[in-house]
């Protein structure tokens, strides 16, 4: 029984290089048809990301906010609910702490302490926003995807009213706030890039994540409710309650993701739609298996996919819809479950079935 | 039917060389236990299982069906036990609801509503076609079920325990109509463990045990007592030596509990019993006549309607599931992969899975791996595991492994009261034993109190030291001392032919 387990985990990391190469290996036949330059097209795209040193750490500045959406939807999907409010909290996180920076600013807070304030008040309204579809659905049996949806653009349409009446900047001729003030800003560490110290936010929530639901009391409560929620209330587990701190928790993380991209990437505030930063979160802890460790490893694979296609882009002649389709093919792949499922099965049989003939033969000698 | 046998995949026997016919213008009764494997035959007749060996005839003719749509072309109909319907659609629509008859492109209404009027003229089941399904008693429903059958034009017509659900009054409505589809030149084979009906409606018997058929005999020729000692009758297993219980403390007191179910009867009708220290109270009975809504009341799985359950002299009305388990309620449930386990978690973390938040396994607001681990090999060397690690996914257990697992967690739970709820079902014989073993060491060593709720009349006659017959969510019959009981007694308990007086109960039950 264990070779059934090895057999599996085997499969799962096949899987994963076929559907890359599949995906480019069909990219490079539509290439041909619709390319002038099909070669250098799929060069950019494989290579792109870390041809250059700012190409690169722009690949990190983007799985940044991937690694805390995604951490976030690993905590609901562990519980087996699919709150999609990350979506709309990452951006509202984003303003209400630009409002807040103004506030606090004549304290004269160190550049050390105010950003961390600033994302601790991000993660608090997430966790508060959060608890709306989670309570929807606990208490009153509404489905958490429907409401955390609607959710999201009642928080765009707030955001946009606070942008609009409390710190819009007229100053400048597009819509976006007031300049953050200095020394709420997240530090450079990086010279001749972006980067900043929110990748440590960032690796310091995963790992919180992972350890938390792995090594907690908490957190095994909450894993069990997704993976059998009969058997967690059997065993005396309190589902609605169990359901609802991971809620509130997966919220805490989109909110302090929207926090660490304002205050690493932006002078202002300046979203006025959807970042879809917390749709790509469920992507990430799809291709992650709800598994937080394995989160800066599917955040990075997303990055380096969407940075390729951006250089693809503009370096060559195919439309940058092309390359999401790419993207999708591969993503599909990785994340179809039966994929490669009838060749892991019968192999898991055949080894079985030797097993058992093995044994035949060892009573037979006996 | 001939020569009927049928192995499912994980290898259980559910027919074994099973023959038996059914005559033109009859009406037979398959009775048997529960996994006696009646439906399994039905089924296999109506073509949604496939025997490995046998061959089946209708009219002389040898038939071979790959799906019941080839079955019902032959003229076979089934009554499925639970409703097959849409509710929120019309009897009509439901009636017709694969053969629907069509009007260009469109679904002709009326000629569905004409359709299943005439069938149910036809045959005397009264059921308004223009009705929708959500707004008709269960009796109707059933009806209706027997019409999607008849509007196929069936010769033969299975109904699969259709009494389970109805109320005395609509029983009787059905066995008329029954009767009338015989006149009508239908053959009907009718599934029940009730004797009472198969006695008052049917014109034959066979009985099935264990996969086989263990006779066939005209109804006159038969007793409810003959019927009842062909379906559970069986073979003496090794018994199990144990002292003689010394009951001291009363450890649960269940007092006129009642439970309502969903269709508003009451599955659990005044049921009263003490449990002491050091003694194993069995419940039997034949599934589904409450014994399983008596323990998911005292787990607190499940509410209940009136009476009292007290454990250790608290109230449990209205505490939750983990109040109850603290109290020193540990609950092996009936359902394993539903109830007993999470099939992705590892055995080491199905086995602390009720004890995670306790002191003894925590280091601060951490789980103590090394404490958990260890004790998890001791489990899995106590209660002799099979399997390859205790990381091991649990799904990936043999069922009798994955019963020992959860066995494992609720016997060192510190519990003062077991409630096993069907241990050994589906189990095999090697794992029942041991399970009944340790379940009376542990009883009377540590001076708990245990409930054994079981179909299997060897294991309660073995394990209990007093036992319960419950009948139509009432106490039949209560014994003070197991010994003196028999098989062919109990049976007649069970399947109803007979029951004891409330004062008898009383006199056992003090």
């Amino acid at each position: 029984m264990k070779k059934t387990r090895r057999i599996e985990i085997a499969f799962e990391l096949l899987r994963i290089v076929i559907a890359i190469a599949i995906a480019y290996v069909l990219a490079m036949i539509v290439l041909f048809f619709i390319s002038e330059q099909p070669m250098e097209a799929i060069k950019s795209f494989a290579f792109g990301p870390v041809s250059t040193k700012r190409r690169f750490s722009s690949v990190i500045e983007l799985a940044i906010p991937f690694m805390f959406t995604g951490a976030g939807m690993c905590m609901m999907y562990s519980a087996n609910r699919f709150n999609l409010a990350g979506e709309g909290i990452f951006l509202f996180s984003g303003c209400i702490i630009t409002l807040c920076s103004f506030q606090l600013a004549p304290l004269g807070l160190s550049p050390l302490i105010f950003p961390l304030i600033l994302i601790l008040i991000g993660a608090i309204a997430g966790g508060i926003l959060a608890l709306i579809p989670a309570l929807a659905r606990e208490k009153l049996q509404v489905n958490e995807v429907v409401v955390s949806i609607m959710l999201n653009y009642a928080l765009l349409y707030i955001s946009n009213f606070i942008l609009r009446n409390f710190m819009l900047d007229t100053s400048v001729t597009y819509s976006a706030s007031f300049e953050l003030p200095e020394s709420s800003k997240l530090i450079n560490i990086w010279q001749g890039t972006r980067l900043h110290t929110g990748i440590f936010v960032a690796l310091f929530v995963v790992v919180a994540v992972w350890i938390f639901l792995y090594k907690t009391p908490w957190g095994y409560s909450i894993r069990t409710c997704g993976l059998n929620a009969s058997y967690a209330k059997y065993v005396g587990i309190n589902v609605v309650v169990s359901c609802v701190v991971a809620q509130i928790i997966g919220g805490a993380c989109a909110g302090a993701g929207g926090a660490v991209q304002i205050l690493g990437l932006y002078d202002r505030y300046q979203w006025d739609s959807l970042t879809q930063y917390g749709f790509d979160g469920l992507l990430v802890s799809v291709l992650a298996k709800r598994n937080p460790i394995l989160v800066p490893i599917a955040a990075f694979m997303l990055a380096y996919l969407r940075i390729g296609a951006d250089i693809v882009n503009y370096v060559t002649d195919v439309p940058a819809e092309f390359i999401s389709v790419l993207q999708a093919i591969i993503i599909l792949l990785v994340a179809a479950q039966s994929f490669l499922g009838g060749v892991r099965d019968k192999v898991i049989y055949d080894s079985a079935k030797k097993g058992m003939k093995a044994e035949e033969k060892k009573e037979e000698v006996k | 039917m001939e020569g009927i046998s049928k192995i499912y995949p994980n290898g259980f026997v559910a027919n074994k060389d099973v023959t038996f016919s059914l005559y033109e213008k009859e009406i037979l009764a398959l009775v048997g236990e529960n996994g006696a494997g009646k439906t399994t035959l039905m089924k296999i007749l109506f073509g949604m299982e496939k025997p490995q060996e046998g061959r089946i005839f209708i009219d002389g003719k040898e038939v071979h069906f790959q799906n019941p749509i080839e079955a019902i072309a032959a003229g076979v109909g089934m009554v499925h036990q639970h409703f097959m319907q849409a509710p929120s659609l019309m009897v009509a629509e439901n009636v017709v609801l694969g053969i629907e008859p069509i009007k260009g492109i469109r679904f002709d209404k009326q000629k569905a509503i004409s359709m299943t009027q005439e069938v149910a003229d036809k045959y005397d089941l009264h059921v308004d076609a223009k009705k929708r399904i959500c707004d008709l008693s269960i009796g109707q429903r059933q009806k209706v079920e027997i019409l999607k059958a008849l509007v196929r034009d069936v010769n033969i017509l299975v109904l699969d325990e259709p009494t389970a659900v109805l109320t005395p009054q609509e029983t009787e409505e059905l066995f008329e109509q029954i009767k009338t589809l015989r006149e009508k030149g239908k053959s009907i084979i009718f599934i029940s463990h009730k004797l009472d009906e198969v006695m008052r409606l049917c014109d034959r018997v066979t009985v099935l045990r264990h996969g086989r058929i263990t006779g066939s005999e005209k109804t006159e020729n038969l007793n409810e007592r003959l019927i009842s000692r062909m379906m559970v009758g069986r073979d003496v297993i090794t018994s199990i030596d144990k002292e003689k219980a010394e009951p001291k403390k009363t450890i649960l007191e269940c007092r006129d509990l009642i439970c309502i179910n969903d269709e508003g009867r009451k599955i659990v009708d005044k049921v009263s019993f003490d449990i002491h220290e050091g003694e194993i109270l069995g419940i039997a009975g034949v599934e589904g006549n409450g014994q399983n809504d008596v323990a998911m009341a005292i787990t607190g799985l499940r509410e209940y309607e009136r009476g009292s359950i007290r454990i250790l002299g608290t109230d449990i009305k209205g505490k939750s599931i983990n109040q109850i388990r603290e109290l020193g309620v540990s609950h092996i449930s009936e359902d394993r992969m539903l109830l007993g386990c999470a099939g992705e978690m590892s055995v080491k973390e199905n086995i602390v899975g009720d004890r995670v938040f306790r002191k003894e396994f925590r280091k601060g607001p951490f789980m103590d791996r090394k404490r958990i681990d260890s004790f998890a090999d001791q489990c899995i060397k106590e209660f002799e595991i099979a399997c390859d690690s205790r990381e091991e996914p649990i799904r990936m257990l043999s069922g009798g492994n994955i019963q020992k697992v959860i066995v494992a967690r609720e016997f060192t739970s510190g519990a003062k009261l077991i409630i096993a709820n069907q241990p050994t079902r589906g189990v095999d014989i090697g794992t029942s034993d041991m399970i009944r073993r340790k379940l009376i060491e542990k009883t009377r060593k540590e001076n708990i109190g245990s409930l054994l709720v079981s179909a299997d009349l060897n294991e309660v006659l073995e394990v209990s030291d007093r036992l319960i017959v419950m009948y139509k969510g009432r106490i039949a019959a209560f014994f003070k001392d197991v010994k003196k009981v028999t098989e062919e007694e109990l049976g007649e308990y069970m399947l109803g032919i007979k029951s004891m007086s409330p004062e008898e109960i009383m006199e056992a039950a003090s």
